[in-house]
């Protein structure tokens, strides 16, 4: 009787070790300063952005969601392993220019450098909010898991819409209290269980199911009974190479608010050039929950519901101790995910929005900004978690669509001098509209992902739109790009000295 | 203003720039289909085994390039 409840006091153990690592992560520092709460006064070493950048990259996904794909579709699945690889490459061209930019000029978000480099609040504002949708429909999904787990671990006895106060709870006593510190330090402890747990539960199922701990005979069987599963389109024939090849590009250039904000943390450039160059090893994370899912193809031939495979092969089999190390490591991955969402948003809702239009001072807005975590918990985490609407996966491909239609702005910032604002939001617009009708209504046509459609819109918009308006100014210029700048004007000088001198 | 896109200065730039563009390549259309088939390898399907490979390729690369100091 005892025993079954031994998974969720582990998955409560868990909760209670974050709450008591991350409260104690801002001991002693002024989180009233944006600096501080917001990007942890910039102190973070490369194994814990390591931890951070890897923990937070990985979510609920990898433990329910992949190991479903795995189940239902086969190999497509692994496309992810290859984009959050990719990802690293991001990371490691972009963070330490980014990191650059913001102690230069005092950036902590996206919004920020935006409204820097286009001499344009509204701009800034603008990306700030539409880009929060993305961020804020997943942390809800994240938080929808997060209930999930802990309802099937109390075996039904927490409700989904307690679940959901819990999980969020937790996450805003030490969000609250330590900023990104806490979430350094969380990450830092839920990357290493999730690693753990991962090749723990996955180990042991395989020992289960054939009796060694190699992958071969599992792999063996499938290619034997169910062969579809092991090459692309998959066994639903939904990922062919177009759609395999778009979905990676469009995740890579896809910079999200939380990265933004996780590389100013770094203490150093460096830091972030070592944990992005290794950031792609943690990823072999999700190996061993992928084989779980081919697993389960025979264990549970008619599933109803692909995305609890796993959780069902751990209750149904596991020793209890195995079961509810994947309960905590399940939560961990759902929290480490969300909670950097909630932070982001604050800070880029803080520091982009409100004190741009209100006028208020860096000191009020320092304060301001870890109060808003409340807000956006309790109005717009929560409500949208519990009612669960079904109107969510369409918020969220929105969302996404927009994260990647904003990767034309960071031409702008780091590669071309010439974009403009005019460039950058009609070309967003554009790329908007087309990735939302190509994702809704018409989905990837010709198996391409809608996000790539909307750049091939956007792009060259963003460039005729740039050469047909005003550049920015020449001090704007020599700041994002100095090593340029000497270059772009001597023509113009000459040609503006030229009626001078007739 | 001339409308000039900021491109590598050096030729360990253009060496960092075509590492990258090699990896991504590795990973998507033009190799992939070459790996889309049921062979089974150290005991995983060969595309499992693939982007276990591209994982340790795109950290062995960012590493080197680190070395040659390459976005310093």
């Amino acid at each position: 009787m005892m025993a079954q409840w031994i998974p969720f006091l582990i998955t409560i153990s868990y909760m209670v070790i974050a709450v008591w690592l991350g409260f104690g992560a801002g001991k002693g520092r002024n989180m009233n300063k944006v600096e501080e709460w917001g990007v942890a006064g910039r102190s973070l070493g490369p194994l814990v952005m390591y931890l951070l950048v890897g923990a937070g990259g990985i979510s609920a996904y990898t433990f329910m969601g992949a190991p479903g794909w795995a189940y239902s579709k086969g190999v497509p699945v692994l496309y992810v392993v290859v984009y959050l690889t990719f990802m690293g490459i991001t990371a490691w061209y972009l963070g330490p220019k980014v990191w650059d930019l913001g102690v230069k000029y005092n950036h902590v978000t996206q919004g920020a450098a935006i409204t820097h480099r286009y001499e344009s609040p509204a701009l800034g504002a603008l990306a700030s909010f539409v880009t929060s949708i993305g961020v804020l429909a997943y942390a809800v999904l994240q938080t929808t898991g997060s209930a999930y787990i802990l309802n099937v671990m109390s075996h039904g006895k927490i409700p989904v819409w307690l679940g959901v106060i819990l999980s969020l709870g937790v996450i805003s006593i030490y969000l609250f209290k330590s900023g990104l510190r806490a979430i350094g330090i969380t990450n830092a402890f839920q990357g290493g269980l999730m690693f753990v747990v991962s090749w723990a539960f996955g180990l042991w199922v395989v020992k289960q199911f054939t009796g060694g701990y190699s992958f071969g005979p599992v792999f063996e069987r499938v290619r034997d009974e169910a062969p579809q599963f092991l090459t692309l389109p998959g066994n639903l024939g939904d990922m062919g190479f177009a759609f395999w090849t778009t979905s990676i590009l469009i995740s890579m250039v896809s910079v999200w608010q939380t990265h933004w904000i996780q590389w100013m943390g770094a203490n150093t450039k460096k830091s972030i050039r070592t944990a992005a160059t290794m950031l792609p090893t943690y990823y072999i994370v999700c190996i061993p929950m992928l084989v779980v899912g081919f697993i389960g193809i025979f264990v549970y031939p008619s599933l109803a519901q692909a995305d609890t495979v796993a959780i069902q092969m751990a209750m149904d089999s596991m020793p209890v101790v195995i079961a509810g190390l994947l309960g905590a490591g399940t939560l961990a991955a759902a929290m480490s995910s969300s909670e950097p969402c909630i932070h982001g948003t604050a800070l880029s809702y803080s520091k982009d929005i409100i004190q741009p239009i209100f006028k208020i001072s860096d000191e009020k807005a320092g304060k301001m900004t870890r109060w808003l975590i409340f807000p956006i918990m309790g109005l717009i985490v929560a409500p949208i978690s519990i009612m669960q609407p079904a109107s969510l996966v369409y918020i969220l491909l929105i969302g996404y669509g927009f994260i990647g239609q904003a990767f034309p702005a960071l031409v702008g910032m780091f590669f071309w001098p010439r974009a403009t604002k005019q460039g950058a939001f009609w070309g967003l617009a554009a790329g908007f509209v087309v990735t939302l009708v190509f994702s809704v209504w018409f989905p990837h046509p010709l198996g391409i992902h809608a996000g790539i459609w909307g750049l091939f819109v956007n792009l060259p918009i963003f460039f005729i739109v740039s050469l047909l308006t005003e550049p920015v100014s020449k001090k704007t210029v020599e700041e994002f790009f100095p090593d340029m700048v000497d270059d772009l004007y001597e023509e113009v000088s000459e040609t503006t000295t030229k009626p001078a001198s007739i | 203003m001339k409308a000039t896109f900021r491109t590598p200065k050096t030729y360990k730039g253009w060496i960092g720039l075509f590492s990258i563009l090699i990896i991504v390549l590795l990973g998507s259309w033009p190799v992939i289909p070459l790996l889309n088939h049921e062979t089974i390898l150290f005991g995983m399907p060969i595309l499992m085994v693939w982007s276990v490979i591209l994982i340790f390729l795109t950290t062995g690369t960012l590493m080197a390039l680190n070395k040659m100091g390459v976005n310093e």
